[in-house]
């Protein structure tokens, strides 16, 4: 029984190495975080959509902008903990400053979220912050 | 009506087993990864829960044994011992991760402080639990589940493409590189785990000795697991479609339990919103009511205590204590600020490695002829229990090593 459980244990442990942060970045994972903040700009300018026109509740559209925000936070986090493999600085620090910008991005839109115009002007600034995404994945 | 209301055991137990927090995200989420190339893992594990619940329910109706009594005869002491303190781990981590959940639905819903949200549904499903008998928990929390049907309702409206939905049920065996290709066995093996968690089968055969079955109701026995499992596994599909349609074209690969939560309701106004969330929140109820008890039910079972939620709560201390320890525990793993689906993902992928160690004698049992009489398995039901036993071992040796490799289903 000693052996199952210790086996579960390890096993645990594993999961939880799986899941805990990368000392250096490698190239497949910088461009899975260039894919997660592509993916989190997408979506954030598909729920500003959303919320223009009118099917997101008051408290929906602040609580969901919140956790969008938590998100690139954790991202933004894990990046600053790491260093990037030899070569690719350079993609490190525009996705750096990709998820900066859209950190701020989310911020601003929060107590915005009735405003047209605000809207309007933030879904420009996310798809300018994706494109720029779109390069650095290009330059890997 | 007796039939009917039968059956909110089945759909609660479908709705609170299958989707759960961590079914109603990783479903979106291998939608919009790999489109309807899954749909197969779904098939496989509808397929599979209806076969496992089925026997669970007629062991437990036949027999009087439910699962953890027979896996306290059939794998011994130790062993068995070994495989209760895993499950309810589990059971543990998942209470938690769904309390989390329905803080974050709360939140969605009223504004109010998660943190708060959070102690108070704790208390409110606690005492549910403590003042409802057992068919009011599953009739509340079955029917209210089926809120869930808005996202099937907003899949079909967004007109999915049915020829590549039923060209998903034939498993590919490989994607363009390593990397896609472990990503989509990870995420079928999490499909599959997903829809067998091991609490939803644990509740059911308990649930079925609660509900006073006799071997007269074995027919409604079947027909509760099939069509339990089938409205669960309906939703599953509506929740894939969801993320093929709305999320793999614009290149999203959803991360939170809001953004799917939205998907439900996206072809609609607010109201439909409310329901998606109302929905969410019933199944996500009866998930953390489900693994609260299966912790009762589980310890009791194993070591022959008293238990049921239909007998008075101090003549049951074993069973009362461990259900309010398990929902005090996972308020406090759930305040520790944790994410839902951090912790969810890790049940997901060890209940598959705990699986065989209850599935096997499950199915030994339902296969023993001086245990069951007449109403043992014929041998087309050991066959086919004997395939799933297979896939079943095949996704526990695999879940580990996949959820390392793909940094638990990073893309």
């Amino acid at each position: 029984m000693f052996k199952a459980i210790a086996g579960f244990a390890l096993g645990f442990i594993l999961a939880l190495c799986a899941c805990s942060r990368q000392k250096t970045l490698t190239t497949d994972e910088i461009r899975s975080q260039l894919l997660s903040a592509k993916s989190l700009a997408a979506e954030t300018e598909m729920f500003l959509d959303y919320v223009r026109e009118n099917r997101a509740t008051k408290h929906y559209a602040q609580g969901h902008i919140e956790y969008l925000t938590e998100e690139i936070e954790r991202s933004r986090e894990e990046l600053q903990e790491s260093s990037p493999a030899q070569g690719e600085e350079d993609a490190v620090r525009k996705l750096r400053t990709q998820f900066d910008a859209l950190q701020a991005e989310l911020h601003s839109i929060r107590g915005k979220l009735d405003d047209e115009a605000a809207l309007a002007a933030a879904k420009e600034h996310l798809a300018s912050i994706r494109q720029a995404l779109d390069e650095a994945n290009s330059s890997i | 009506m007796k039939n009917i209301l039968g059956i909110t055991l089945g759909i609660m137990t479908a709705l609170g087993g299958f989707v759960d927090l961590g079914q109603i995200v990783f479903t979106t989420q291998a939608g919009a990864l790999f489109g309807y190339q899954l749909m197969w893992a779904i098939a496989l594990g509808t397929a599979a829960i209806i076969i496992y619940m089925e026997m669970c329910g007629r062991v437990a109706v036949v027999a009087k044994e439910p699962v953890f009594a027979v896996v306290h005869t059939r794998l011994g002491k130790k062993l068995g011992l070994a495989a209760l303190i895993a499950s309810n781990l589990l059971n543990l981590i998942t209470c938690a991760a769904e309390i989390g959940g329905i803080a974050i639905l709360l939140h969605l819903l009223t504004g109010w402080p998660e943190k708060l949200l959070l102690v108070a549904t704790t208390l409110a499903l606690g005492m549910m639990v403590l003042l409802f008998r057992f068919q009011w928990i599953e009739r509340t929390l079955g029917l209210s589940g089926l809120m869930m049907i808005v996202f099937a309702v907003s899949a079909v409206t967004l007109h999915p493409d049915w020829g590549q939905l039923a060209h998903g049920l034939i498993p590919k065996v490989s994607e363009p590189d390593t990397k896609h290709t472990l990503l989509y066995w990870y995420f079928a093996v999490g499909i599959f785990s997903a829809m067998l968690m091991e609490y939803e089968v644990h509740f059911y055969s308990s649930g079925a000795i609660e509900e006073d079955w006799t071997p007269k109701d074995l027919a409604e026995n079947f027909m509760v697991a099939a069509l339990g499992s089938l409205l669960g596994s309906l939703l599953t599909v509506g929740l894939l479609a969801l993320g093929v349609i709305l999320f793999l074209p614009r290149a999203i690969f959803p991360q939170t339990l809001s953004t799917a939560v939205f998907s439900g309701a996206f072809p609609f106004a607010q109201k439909a919103l409310i329901a998606a969330i109302a929905g969410c929140l019933a199944c996500l109820a009866g998930a953390t009511v489900e693994t609260a008890l299966s912790g009762g039910y589980n310890v009791c079972q194993f070591f022959n205590l008293k238990w049921g939620k239909n007998v008075p709560p101090k003549s049951a201390p074993v069973f009362t204590g461990t259900w309010v320890a398990m929902f005090t525990l996972a308020m406090v793993i759930a305040l520790t600020g944790v994410r839902p689906l951090q912790l969810v993902n890790i049940s997901i992928v060890f209940g598959m490695v705990v699986m065989p160690f209850t599935y096997y004698p499950v199915l030994r049992t339902a296969s023993d002829k001086n245990v069951m009489g007449k109403h043992v398995n014929r041998k087309f039901d050991d066959v086919i229990g004997g395939i799933v036993l297979v896939f079943v071992i095949i996704a526990a040796l695999a879940a580990i090593p996949l959820m390392v490799l793909t940094h638990s289903g990073r893309p």
